[in-house]
């Protein structure tokens, strides 16, 4: 390859260059693709209505054979099946919640840099007041306030993780505004939003991403945890931290009710992780090896 | 650097005020009458208002913030919707159990995860290196409650070594304590080994080394005291998260702390409940923060170094 077309390449390019070469990112790309594909074709694998919350007497509290990989539980539902509905409700809040504090956090950070001064001081100081709440403190309030449920516990979940991407975003912005393409955009004539979206924003981007992959995980541990706690999901909507929490009275005699849902979030935590740790090192290989 | 610190220590109530007013707004949003929940099935207009009066909810939302921040004040947080106790007599005594627990974990992760990390650090890419980094990996993937589950499971239930719920003896907090430090002893350990990793390849490592000094001086006395600096930050944040993740772990493990009965209330929407534990939980957080900050300032020569350098151009503009 000479020189030429190795400038031709787009920063994205040369990331996906680096990420193919390490074997890490690919497996755990590929066990992360498998669990969206699971999400995706639930209905073709389990009908939600006549498996996934239909309770069947006949068959409670069974431990896993051939007709019921994962075993069934409290209401004779199929475990396996619930769980790969419950991937569903797992990459939603993962990635939903996600990518709405992120969004959040880089319009308050962009305005923030942008119009600097008394504006930049507000949006801080009460991005500073929310970072003196713990975030679980956060989705607490949030979650009392607008009672348990879906939406509500996407809701929690972004609000909380709106301060500290503002905060990241911003240092970062900052950094970028000082720029001499910003003054020139700026001279031009182009509007605020053109400067912000055109100029700003794609030079940012992979702060961005890394940001995005850094927080799927804590936000799928982070929703099964309220919905462990009955503020998230309502049942019977099929959820694993929820499952987990029905799973509880009975886990001396059928540990597979424990078991199983709790390796459903470890696997799909760890493989985010484990990506997005990847990610950012593809991104900047200067970091590699640090925290 | 003193006008510093006052500055912080004014900023500190400043910053709980606003922060209880942002859980109070968030509280108040909800739907579900608490009036309703506390009449009788059969009830005449005039018993609600009285009731409404009572508790102060006819009020504007602001009204009603200012007044129960003057009674907080004075150590008054309100009568509980559902017991109609002293809110005071409710979660005064659960506080200490809440940080105890969150101290103790914090303490062990600080202790242990600043020797693994200096462990990984010292032999970087060796097999213990990698061993610690797999777990500490595996570690923050895993949800809080699940390791308090299969905890309770194993060690409680099927080997019975632990008692299972409560509090009385030591062996009642050795379950707790281990499972709310595990996540962060992961978080905790690889930080210290960046940070140990960022100093072992500064230019004054390498001049201490080529003096000839041992070894142990140079990683221990020259590269620690170095990379202690950040650790103190994340101490004060790790403190932070624990008390968080405590609410979760003392109502698997049934533990008489704020987060038991913060779970409780929001259930059964006991507002002054709700409101006291979640502004108690976030002063601890903000002191501790400031203790932190502080610290840090004392701590480290650069930092200071800054206050004393902009107080003496001041003086000679």
């Amino acid at each position: 390859m000479n020189v030429q077309t190795m400038k031709k390449r787009g920063q994205f390019a040369e990331v996906w260059g680096r990420l193919r070469k390490n074997k890490l990112a690919m497996i755990s790309l590929s066990v992360l693709l498998l669990i969206c594909m699971a999400a995706i074709f639930a209905d073709l694998i389990a009908n939600y209505n006549n498996i996934v919350i239909k309770q069947n007497g006949a068959e409670r509290l069974m431990a896993p054979c051939a007709q019921h990989w994962f075993g069934t539980d409290e209401f004779g539902r199929d475990i396996f099946a619930r769980i790969i509905h419950g991937a569903r409700m797992a990459l939603l809040m993962g990635f939903g919640a996600t990518i709405i504090s992120v969004a959040a956090g880089l319009i308050l950070a962009c305005v923030a840099s942008y119009f600097g001064g008394v504006v930049d001081m507000v949006i801080m100081r009460v991005m500073d007041v929310l970072n003196s709440v713990p975030a679980l403190v956060i989705s607490l309030a949030i979650c009392s306030g607008l009672g348990a449920g879906t939406w509500q516990l996407i809701v929690a979940l972004s609000v909380a993780g709106i301060p500290i991407h503002t905060r990241m975003i911003r240092s970062n912005a900052l950094g970028v505004m000082g720029n001499e393409y910003i003054e020139a955009a700026k001279s031009q004539g182009a509007s605020t939003a053109s400067v912000i979206f055109s100029h700003m924003v794609p030079n940012i981007a992979s702060i961005i991403i890394i940001q995005i992959t850094s927080t799927v995980a804590t936000n799928i541990l982070m929703g099964a945890t309220l919905s462990f706690i009955g503020l998230g999901v309502k049942p019977p909507r099929p959820e694993w931290g929820l499952m987990l929490s029905s799973g509880t009275d009975y886990m001396l005699k059928n540990p597979h009710m424990v078991i199983f849902p709790g390796i459903a979030i470890i696997l799909t935590a760890l493989s985010v992780n484990t990506f997005g740790d990847c990610l950012r090192d593809a991104f900047d290989p200067k970091l590699k090896g640090k925290a | 650097m003193a006008k510093y610190i006052i500055k912080r220590i004014i900023l500190m109530p400043v910053t709980l005020l606003l922060a209880a007013l942002f859980i109070f707004m968030m509280v108040s949003i909800s739907k579900t009458d608490p009036v309703l929940n506390m009449l009788p099935q059969e009830y005449t207009q005039e018993q609600y208002d009285a009731l409404e009066h009572e508790l102060g909810l006819d009020q504007p939302m602001l009204v009603q913030y200012v007044k129960w921040i003057g009674h907080a004040f004075t150590g008054d947080f309100g009568t509980s919707y559902s017991t109609r106790n002293s809110v005071w007599n409710e979660i005064g005594f659960r506080i200490p159990t809440s940080a105890v627990l969150s101290l103790v974990t914090t303490v062990l992760i600080v202790i242990i995860g600043t020797v693994l990390g200096i462990l990984c650090a010292v032999h970087q890419y060796s097999w213990i290196d990698n061993v610690i980094n797999v777990f500490s990996k595996m570690l923050s993937a895993i949800p809080n409650f699940w390791i308090a589950m299969i905890f309770m499971l194993v060690f409680a239930m099927k080997m019975r070594v632990f008692p299972m719920f409560g509090t009385g003896t030591v062996l009642h907090w050795v379950l707790p304590v281990i499972t709310l430090a595990l996540p962060g002893l992961a978080g905790h350990v690889r930080i210290t080994r960046s940070s140990m990793l960022d100093c072992i390849r500064q230019d004054y490592i390498r001049t201490a080394r080529s003096k000839g000094e041992k070894e142990s001086v140079v990683i221990y006395r020259e590269a620690l005291k170095n990379a202690m600096m950040p650790l103190i930050t994340m101490t004060g944040n790790r403190f932070a998260m624990t008390i968080g993740s405590a609410v979760v772990v003392e109502r698997v493990f049934a533990l008489p702390g704020l987060g038991t009965k913060v779970l409780d209330a929001i259930n059964a929407m006991d507002v002054p409940v709700i409101l006291a534990c979640t502004t108690v939980l976030c002063a601890i957080y903000i002191v501790v923060m400031l203790i932190v900050d502080l610290a840090y300032m004392f701590v480290d020569p650069r930092v200071k170094g800054r206050f004393v350098k902009a107080k003496k151009n001041k003086v000679a503009a």
